[in-house]
């Protein structure tokens, strides 16, 4: 890359003691990182109309991985979606990307503001902000500009293309403080030309360039080296040719003088030019400064960028107001003016502090005085802003609100300055280093200028404003800035914010102040005579000889100007001059003397005018006796070849004064002053002549210029006027222009509705629509057109005959081609492969009138609508049938005239017409008259309400006999409610009514016979109450009853036991007294008693089961049955019998007193067999099967069974009553007769029931089960 | 102080037929205490703490144990129990119940007030024979009664 081998060319070439830029440029070199983290520049573009179309060209031409950032600031529509984000992205590959709150700015991507919002950069940070008023003036380049100058500083790049206004202008003179780059657009090139040349014309854009080739310049700069870097100090030698041909070069150009600037701010700045123009070296800056004066002037303007702010050092202010404003106001005379000076005052802010200090101070102090503000600058376009007055928003962050709402009137976006202060307020273009100061000023306020210039200016510049300084006036100074040397000059009131007064009220010397001026006039002329011979500070050992030879040996001598300005006296000259009184001056003509006077100025006179030396000798001097004679030499001063010709004439004046001998000397020698007088007064005369015929040729000179500059000023009046008139069309013109814009504006919106209609209906109607152009290529179609042909996106601009279609039987290419050629419409029903019916319609695309220009294809789906029309001639067919075949009259009549319309089959059937017979006539001729006269009431009434409601008549038949109906009917009404056609609906009622009649009868029959229901209703209930207390009172009863066995059957067991007991007693106590009979008696008297302990402990159980509530457990049978078995009493279960017991039993839920069931069982089984081999069976189901009874499935029933002598059928239910014995008591072991009823009063309690089967002599088996059975 | 052997067995029974047949079971056992019947709970209560007919103590000796029955004219025997089990001086004479009545919740209760056996009372002699001996047995061969006061 040449670039980079410049770059090293650079570095080897780089001794420090050149005048060059080299070693800054050697240490920066930069290095092509990948991608930095962050951008190494923010490239901020403001645009707005015909901005698009410039940015494309911009971003066309810009390679996407520069490093750089891009945040494009458009100007928006508040009202509309931008689209600028999608159209950039076209054009290029970086990502594109509308601005979020927040967002942090990366390197190659492109940011887009979002519309109604204003957008800054903080710490690489884009922060969006609402716009206050959406329509008011707003500037959003400016806003960011100026932040993004804030931000990046140096590495701003500011780009302001086409648009109208000036938004951009303000900020890219942030963007030039801060060091930034600054491009805009070319004027002719851009398509609205208001932004670029508002920006131009500060003279600030470093380039002014068609969009196309900003990429290359913006990357020229970017990766130019030296343009990183701003720190390094800059060594450069004050006496360099190269820098004091540039300043030579701005001083005659324009004036200005840079030579005094600081050398550092002044060579960064040249540098900066010259890396923008790619220069090399001063040497071939210094080329294109001479070649293009444009550059010169841009470097001036760049040289002269200074920072200013509202109060700038807020503390400094308030000091100033309270030491040096409040006193200046107080002790300032009635009608004194307070005169004030800001010099260099850039935009005008720190002079429209002060005036706004000095009217605080003001009014503070009730006290009026006239106060002028003297602000001067040398930039002419900073005064001409500073005169405006108008301010951005911004600076209502350097101002109180107090004083914001006080001194400024907001309108818009912007702040207009008071107009009453603004009025004490001078601008002017000044040139504080050329032009003479104002003078008596009360205070200087020159902030922050003495910092760029070299301490020599320095200390001139505050000469200069220690004698423009009234006494005890006020100097105001940067926070940096001292009084320097001048320090004696001045006391300091506030040493810290550099407030300055002069102290003593004399100014400085003449000598001093002729050097300022001197020196600030003619800077680089230092070594010209008329300055050379001014005292020198360090005179040299030659000139003090000088001195002493003059004194010594040199007549009085003096040095005089062509003005007769006396400049200088060599030796004694106090013999011929002296003071004249009056104001003293110069002229050294009024200094020696009338006599002398007018001698030497004919002497100086004729020097002048020949160039030679004119002397004359023994000129008589002094009037009295004491005159004497000198000899008088007035002798030219030889040129320099350098003086030009402006340069003043100067004459050296020599007296001589003759010796007394000498002034002895014969008359005849002495100088004839009268003669000289003649002479002088001739010569004087014809200078006189010639002057007048000089002035009459001027004169007539001027006449004539004049007339002709009056001619020219009639010219220019005329001119003037057309432009004025010039100035109205196009102010008109650029009414019109809004209004079109505006109107535009509508027109859009319009269609975008329009557009956004068309397509919400293409959406909603769901008809498949394709377009075509007039060769049949697709052009536009809707999604729902996809369902028939396969249409895809990019299928668009291809022939239809291309594209395959989902209908059965259509060639659509010849459709298509049929359209196109005759223009005429065509419309099929068409069947598509999914079985669905479209109504296929290929239309001419017509504009205007004209067709032939496409088509259009149109698909609706009718399937719905041939679906429904099958179901409605389904429907219509059905109607008919019940219409027809209805039991009822149905007929339309005519409201006016009561004809029947229309009516079913069934009405003319019944009055015995043929329908045709019927339809036509009046419905009241199908009546009787008295009928028809009612009916026609009805029909009356009908008309007004619209209905009728089960009217019953008669009709009249063919044959006259009637026919019984009801009528209803009801209203046809017309769009206006009119009642136009009324359906009727006759019912046949004949029928009805006979069996009504039949039903009226019934009902009677019905009553009679529901009254004889009643009564044994209520004779059955009396009855029903009856038994109830019946069967209460047997409860009651049977109660007692079993409470009484109880309680007997307990009160009776005590006697038998102690009769009992007694036995024993009796038998033990008297046994030999009883003898062998006696026992045998008490024997059976004792088995006699405990055969009725035994019958009354069985009642005691019996009841026991009687009264006691079950205690329901599980209870194991298994265990049960063994337990009997075991515990059988001996005398029993000796008897070696076999017990069969069903292995396992079940366990169930019942009371322990089952044991007694078994028990009793069992006993009685063992001891009624006479068998030898006697068994007993115990089991449940009949050992698994179900019992012979039915029904008894459901619940367990449980046997126990034997091979003993059985129970005959007729006593089967008699072995269950109690004390029921069927045996004699000594038979089978005897017993109570309790066992078994018993056993059964158990079993009932339990729910269950217990039987028995037997068959005599062969054994018995004995049921139960202990729950009732569910399925009975 | 009397020798356990001629400490009395208080029987306290209604019926005369039954305590004639346990007295003479008693005997028929081997049982040779001496036996004070008492015909009701009062006289019972009376007798223990030496009160009315039995005011002196050579009267009343302390019983080495006492039979109650529960079914009782006036003071029921299970009151009986309670005054004796709440005496710091008589709760220590063992107390066994002796009735026909055989609630299984009587029994519980009867335990619970602090008796320390519970019999049911025969129907038959010779089953009366055989609970006395052993009542006998248990209480005055096998088992220690506390001393008398």
């Amino acid at each position: 890359m040449p670039r980079q081998k410049q770059s090293a060319q650079r570095k080897n070439e780089s001794p420090s003691t050149h005048g060059t830029l080299a070693p800054r440029i050697s240490t920066s070199i930069v290095a092509t990182n990948p991608i930095p983290p962050h951008p190494s520049h923010v490239v901020g573009i403001g645009a707005s109309a015909g901005g698009l179309e410039a940015l494309e060209r911009f971003f066309d031409h810009m390679p996407p991985d520069t490093g750089l950032a891009f945040v494009v600031v458009p100007h928006l529509s508040p009202d509309f979606k931008s689209l600028m984000g999608e159209l950039l992205a076209k054009r290029t590959k970086m990502p594109v990307c509308q601005v979020t709150d927040g967002v942090i700015v990366q390197p190659n991507c492109i940011y887009v503001i979002p519309p109604r919002k204003n957008m800054i950069i903080t710490a690489g940070r884009l922060v969006l902000t609402d716009i206050e008023s959406p329509h008011g003036l707003n500037l959003p380049i400016d806003i960011f500009f100026r932040s993004l100058a804030q931000d990046l500083s140096d590495r701003a790049i500011g780009i302001v293309l086409s648009g109208t206004g000036s938004d951009g202008t303000r900020g890219i003179r942030t963007i030039k403080e801060a060091g930034g780059i600054v491009m805009v657009q070319d004027d002719t090139t851009a398509k609205f030309d208001g932004m670029p040349r508002s920006a131009i014309a500060t003279g600030l854009a470093d380039h002014v360039l068609p969009p196309e080739e900003m990429p290359q310049q913006l990357l020229n700069f970017t990766k130019y080296p030296a343009g990183m870097e701003s720190s390094s100090p800059v060594v450069l030698v004050e006496t360099d040719d190269k820098l004091s041909e540039i300043f030579n070069l701005l001083r005659t150009r324009h004036g200005l003088d840079f030579s005094q600037y600081k050398p550092a701010m002044v060579a960064r700045r040249i540098e900066r030019r010259m890396i923008i123009h790619q220069a090399d070296e001063l040497r071939q800056y210094l080329d294109l400064l001479r070649q293009t004066p444009d550059e010169s002037k841009k470097l001036c303007t760049e040289l002269l960028i200074h920072v200013t702010a509202f109060f700038r050092d807020p503390e400094a202010f308030t000091r100033l107001a309270s030491a040096v404003v409040g006193k200046l106001v107080e002790q300032a005379a009635p009608d004194e003016t307070l005169r004030i000076w800001v010099p260099a005052c850039s935009t005008g802010e720190e002079a429209y502090s002060l005036a706004m200090l000095f009217h605080e101070e003001q009014e503070r102090l009730q006290k009026n005085v006239e106060v002028k503000i003297f602000a001067t600058d040398v930039d002419e376009h900073a005064v001409e802003q500073a005169g405006r007055g108008v301010f951005p928003a911004s600076i209502a962050s350097d101002l109180s609100k107090d004083r914001l709402e006080r001194f400024f009137v907001k309108s818009g976006d912007v702040y207009q300055f008071s107009p009453q202060l603004r009025k004490s307020v001078i601008f002017a273009p000044h040139n504080v280093l050329k032009d003479p100061p104002f003078t008596k000023l009360d205070l200087i306020a020159c902030r922050n200028l003495l910092i760029y210039l070299q301490p020599e200016l320095q200390k001139k510049l505050l000469s200069m404003f220690h004698f423009a300084l009234a006494p005890r006036g006020f100097l105001f100074l940067g926070a940096s800035e001292t009084v320097g040397d001048l320090a004696e000059e001045f006391d300091s009131v506030e040493l810290r914010w550099r407030i300055y007064q002069k102290c003593r009220p004399s100014r400085l010397t003449l000598d001093n102040r002729s050097a300022i001026l001197g020196a600030a006039r003619d800077i680089s002329h230092r070594g010209d005579l008329s300055l050379q011979i001014r005292t020198s500070a360090n005179e040299s050992l030659l000139g003090r000889v000088y001195e002493t030879l003059i004194a010594d040996y040199c007549p009085p001598c003096f040095l005089v100007n062509d003005k007769h300005e006396l400049l200088y006296v060599f030796g004694d000259a106090s013999r011929f001059l002296r003071v004249p009184p009056g104001k003293p001056n110069q002229d050294v003509l009024r200094m020696v003397g009338d006599d002398l006077a007018v001698v030497l100025a004919t002497a100086m006179h004729k020097a002048l005018a020949e160039g030679g030396e004119v002397s004359y000798d023994n000129v008589r001097f002094g009037e009295t006796d004491l005159a004497r004679r000198i000899s008088l030499r007035v002798k030219p001063l030889p040129k320099r070849r350098f003086d030009d010709k402006g340069g003043e004439k100067l004459l050296l004046v020599l007296m001589n004064e003759r010796s007394n001998s000498e002034a002895a000397a014969p008359e005849g020698n002495e100088l004839d002053v009268a003669g000289i007088s003649t002479q002088r007064i001739t010569d004087i005369e014809q200078e006189l002549r010639q002057t007048r015929e000089n002035l009459q040729a001027t004169i007539e000179e001027l006449e004539t210029s004049n007339e002709e500059l009056q001619a020219t000023n009639e010219e220019l009046l005329a001119a003037n006027e057309e432009l004025q008139s010039t100035n109205e069309e196009l102010q008109s013109v650029n009414e019109e222009l809004f209004t079109v814009n505006g109107e535009y504006q509508k027109k859009i919106a319009e269609l975008t509705e329009a557009n956004n209609d068309i397509h919400n209906l293409f959406r909603i109607t769901d008809i498949g629509k394709v377009f075509l152009d007039r060769e049949g290529r697709v052009r536009k179609f809707t999604p729902s057109a996809t369902a028939f042909v396969n249409l895809l996106e990019h299928d668009v601009g291809r022939p239809i005959e291309h594209i395959a279609h989902n209908l059965v039987d259509v060639d659509l290419p010849a459709a298509v081609r049929q359209v196109l050629d005759e223009g005429e419409p065509l419309q099929r029903d068409v069947r598509a492969r999914n079985g669905q019916w479209i109504l296929m319609r290929v239309l001419p695309y017509r504009v205007e009138t004209k067709s032939g220009e496409g088509v259009i294809i149109t698909f609706v789906d009718v399937s719905e609508l041939k679906r429904s029309e099958a179901a409605l001639r389904e429907s219509e067919a059905k109607f008919h049938d019940f219409y027809d075949n209805a039991p009822d009259l149905f007929a339309s009549l005519d409201a006016a005239t009561g004809k029947v319309v229309d009516c079913n089959s069934r009405l003319a059937a019944t009055l015995g017409l043929p329908k045709a017979d019927v339809v036509g006539r009046r419905i009241f001729d199908f009546m009787s008259v008295e009928t028809a006269q009612l009916a026609q009431r009805a029909f009356e009434e009908f008309l007004q309400t619209g209905s009728l409601r089960n009217i019953e008549h008669t009709l009249k038949r063919q044959d006259g006999s009637l026919v019984e109906v009801t009528l209803n009917a009801s209203a046809v009404r017309d769009e206006r409610s009119r009642i136009i056609v009324a359906r009727a609906v006759w019912h046949d009622v004949t029928d009805r009514k006979a069996a009504e009649e039949r039903i009226r009868r019934f009902a009677a029959e019905l009553e009679e016979s529901r009254a004889e229901i009643a009564r044994q209703a209520a004779s059955l209930e009396r009855q029903a109450a009856e038994l109830q207390s019946r069967n209460l009172e047997l409860a009651r009863s049977n109660k007692e009853l079993d409470d009484f066995a109880h309680i007997a059957s307990h009160d009776l067991k005590e006697p038998l036991q102690s009769l009992l007991f007694n036995c024993r007693f009796l038998a033990e106590d008297f046994s030999s007294r009883l003898g062998a009979d006696g026992h045998a008696r008490l024997a059976a008297l004792m088995r006699q008693a405990e055969k009725m302990t035994e019958l009354v402990d069985s009642l005691l159980q019996f009841s026991r089961f009687s009264r006691v509530d079950l205690n329901i457990q599980e209870v194991d049978l298994g265990a049960v049955v063994t337990d009997v078995i075991e515990s059988l009493p001996p005398q029993i279960a000796q008897s070696g019998i076999d017990f069969r017991v069903q292995q396992p039993l079940p366990t169930v839920r019942c009371d322990p007193a089952i044991s007694a069931v078994f028990r009793n069982l069992i006993t009685n089984a063992v001891k009624y067999n006479d068998k030898p081999e006697r068994w007993v069976e115990i089991g449940v189901n009949n050992g698994g099967t179900a019992a012979p009874n039915d029904g008894h499935d459901h619940v367990p029933v449980f046997f126990v069974r034997d091979n003993g002598i059985g129970i005959a059928p007729r006593d089967r239910e008699k072995v269950f009553e109690i004390f029921r014995r069927l045996h004699a008591p000594d038979k089978f072991g005897g017993g109570t007769g309790a066992g078994l009823t018993i056993a059964r009063k158990i079993v009932e309690r339990h729910g269950g029931k217990i039987w028995v089967e037997s068959k005599v002599g062969e054994g018995a088996t004995f049921y139960f089960t202990l729950k009732p059975d569910g399925s009975k | 102080m009397i020798p356990p052997a001629n400490r009395p067995i208080l029987l306290v029974e209604d019926n005369e037929t039954h305590y004639e047949a346990m007295a003479r079971a008693l005997r028929q056992a081997g049982c040779n205490q001496p036996l004070v019947r008492c015909a009701d709970g009062d006289e019972a209560l009376d007798y223990l703490y030496r009160r009315g007919r039995f005011r002196s103590s050579e009267s009343a000796a302390r019983p080495i144990i006492i039979l109650l029955d529960l079914n009782l004219p006036g003071t029921c025997g299970q009151e009986v129990l309670v005054a004796i089990k709440s005496d710091a001086e008589l709760k220590s004479i063992p107390v066994i119940i002796v009735t026909s009545l055989s609630d299984p919740g009587e029994v519980r209760r009867c335990y619970q007030f602090g008796a320390n056996g519970f019999i049911r009372k025969r129907t038959g002699y010779d089953e009366t024979v055989v609970t006395a001996r052993r009542l006998s047995e248990y209480w005055f061969q096998a088992s220690e009664v506390p001393d008398g006061l």
